[in-house]
């Protein structure tokens, strides 16, 4: 238990410092640092994605194109590169507004219990009963029907039920936590809510928060890539590696690289967020037995 | 037993409503006006505005929210689900159509993973640490992060472009199910290894392992007639939980193989904005899951009295 937030953050730090010790969580974080700077530089080190050369259509691998052009004739390792900063800020704004959002009603819920904890842990129920990938193809067909803007929709889509899953968590943390005896303590020294909640419960659910924010970076990479693939994700000519995908796969015979690397970079990021995640729950809760 | 009984399904009663409000207020946010789309698709010509006014009245429309919604929730009830609006077809009819196919390729993709995740946890779990158990959970790692339809495509490109032995899609033949299932066994199986493999290190953790270790029993008596056969309740209901949601099919892969089932139907009607078949869909997964979720509680309680009892599940 912590005392103070400054004591919290310095061991916790401390804590994060460990992902260079932890083989599996440092390999995430090489994973998902070349991805990031690969979106960062994209301007510097890829020519522009949007550039349709129709005499370079679909031109294998070479030292020019170095994964080769697609059916325009595009670049496709430029549209790759420029596709990292779209997927990496659509998974960053996805994961931060459904934590917000979801670790507040969480919260609220856990610590005060009774109705409100009732209705929900009802809400909770319902969403865990539809999968979660159905509800954000029919919202995103709804969204789209109404709204021209396809980030937004899928932004929204995919927060109206990923805050779920944090609420789920943050309600178990700050149950447990509130049942302990030096809550019980705090209160009787007249402790106030807003105290045992920055002081006690805050600091204490922060690194199971932060390995599922990880972890669920990466499932929300794979939802964004798989609306892409369907058609139903961000719209062309954005470059986007599911949506890449989809258009690449009707040229499997003749030019397979055009959805060979796609999703390649789709896979090894949901990989550095899966290593990386797993790697610091390792590191952040101590199991004895690793899972 | 059965006072149990009843108290589970009074249970499920408010999720079902929220299954169904959420189903229903999906096609309130469609910003289009449902009738002008029904009137269209039905007659084949742009409707005069007195005939759609007059449409909107006579399926009410016009009617508040919650009326609206209690009037759907008593056709729902009572077996009508409406009509298709691209095609004017029974939306039922529709899902019963394509069902048959979803649950072949489901049933198929569990019986498979479900017999090699077990084997392969329990040989993870028996080699814990070593090279054995770290080449199983880096497979097991992939699995969960290769997208189902980018393998999906790599497995076409191998076997029906490349060696030109297994058809790429179509439905009906022995053939045409092998690469769906081996595509979306791999990550369903990931997922059960690890799962299977965690349940035994906990179990394995357990006070009466150590009795059994002091008894001088030898490492996979102890692991397999000990830990294994208390393993398995946690991991029998994982698995059986995993087919409340995925009875209806796996979206993306029955979508990379043209799989003729319900996920491919979830998807065409969307892109077709056709919104009623999509209504149904949720409203069918969801109803599925909560039942097929019902009833293995039940069968757990009569097996095992401790739940009945407690009311708790495991």
């Amino acid at each position: 238990m912590f005392k103070t937030f400054s004591e919290f953050s310095k061991t916790n730090f401390k804590k994060i410092g460990v992902i260079f010790l932890n083989k599996t969580a440092f390999i995430g974080f090489i994973i998902i640092l070349t991805i990031t700077l690969m979106g960062i530089l994209a301007p510097l080190i890829a020519c522009d994605p949007y550039e349709a050369d129709i005499s370079e259509r679909l031109q294998p691998p070479s030292l020019k194109h170095l994964f080769g052009t697609d059916e325009l004739g595009r670049d496709i390792f430029a549209r790759i590169a420029h596709g990292a900063k779209t997927t990496l800020l659509l998974a960053l704004t996805i994961s931060l507004l459904s934590m917000i959002i979801g670790s507040i009603i969480g919260a609220i819920s856990g610590y005060y219990g009774g109705k409100i904890d009732d209705l929900l842990g009802r809400i909770i129920d319902t969403f865990l009963a539809i999968p979660e990938f159905v509800l954000n193809i029919a919202l995103v067909g709804v969204l789209s029907a109404a709204y021209s803007d396809s980030i937004l929709n899928i932004v929204v889509a995919i927060v109206l039920t990923n805050w779920v899953t944090y609420a789920r968590v943050t309600r178990g943390i700050v149950m447990s936590i509130k049942e302990r005896e030096f809550i019980l303590c705090t209160k009787a020294l007249g402790a106030g809510d807003s105290w045992i909640l920055f002081k006690h419960i805050i600091p204490n659910a922060i690194s199971p928060i932060i390995v599922l924010a990880t972890l669920n970076m990466g499932s929300v990479v794979m939802t964004v890539a798989s609306l892409g693939f369907l058609g139903l994700g961000i719209q062309p000519p954005t470059p986007e590696w599911g949506q890449m995908l989809n258009s690449g796969k009707n040229y499997i015979t003749t030019a397979p690289w055009i959805m060979f690397f796609p999703g390649f970079f789709i896979a090894i990021s949901i990989l550095g967020f899966n290593m990386l995640g797993e790697g610091l729950r390792d590191v952040l809760e101590k199991r004895n037995i690793k899972y | 037993m059965i006072e149990y009984i009843i108290r589970r399904i009074i249970q499920i009663v408010p999720t079902l409503f929220g299954i169904s409000f959420i189903s229903f207020s999906l096609l309130m946010l469609f910003p289009g006006d449902p009738a002008e789309i029904i009137i269209t698709t039905s007659s084949g010509y742009e409707p005069a505005k007195e005939i759609i006014e007059e449409y909107r009245r006579e399926i009410g429309l016009d009617e508040p929210f919650i009326v609206q919604y209690i009037n759907w929730l008593k056709k729902i009830i009572s077996g009508d689900f409406g009509v298709s609006w691209t095609t004017g077809e029974p939306v039922l009819d529709m899902i019963a159509e394509r069902f048959p196919a979803s649950l072949q390729l489901f049933f198929a993709t569990f019986l498979i993973s479900a017999v090699f995740s077990l084997i392969l946890g329990i040989i993870s779990a028996l080699y814990k640490d070593r090279a054995l158990d770290s080449i199983i959970r880096i497979f097991s790692l992939l699995g969960i992060s290769i997208p189902s339809f980018w393998l999906g495509l790599i497995l076409i490109w191998i076997f029906s472009v490349k060696l030109r032995i297994l058809p790429a899609f179509g439905y009906g033949n022995i053939e045409h199910i092998i690469l769906p299932v081996l595509t979306w066994s791999f990550s369903f199986m990931a997922i059960k290894t690890r799962f299977v493999r965690a349940s035994l290190l906990k179990e394995l953790s357990e006070e009466y392992i150590i009795t059994a270790r002091a008894k001088g029993l030898p490492e996979k008596v102890v692991i397999i007639r000990h830990a294994l056969r208390n393993a398995l309740i946690p991991i029998i209901t994982y698995f059986s939980l995993s087919m409340g949601h995925l009875i209806v099919g796996s979206i993306m892969v029955e979508s990379v193989f043209s799989w003729p089932g319900l996920g491919s139907l979830l998807v065409e009607s969307t892109i077709k904005r056709d919104f009623p078949v999509v209504q149904a869909l949720i409203l069918f997964v969801g109803v599925l899951f909560v039942i097929t979720n019902l009833l293995i509680d039940i069968l757990y309680a009569i097996i095992d009295p401790r739940i009945r009892y407690g009311g708790k599940n495991v």
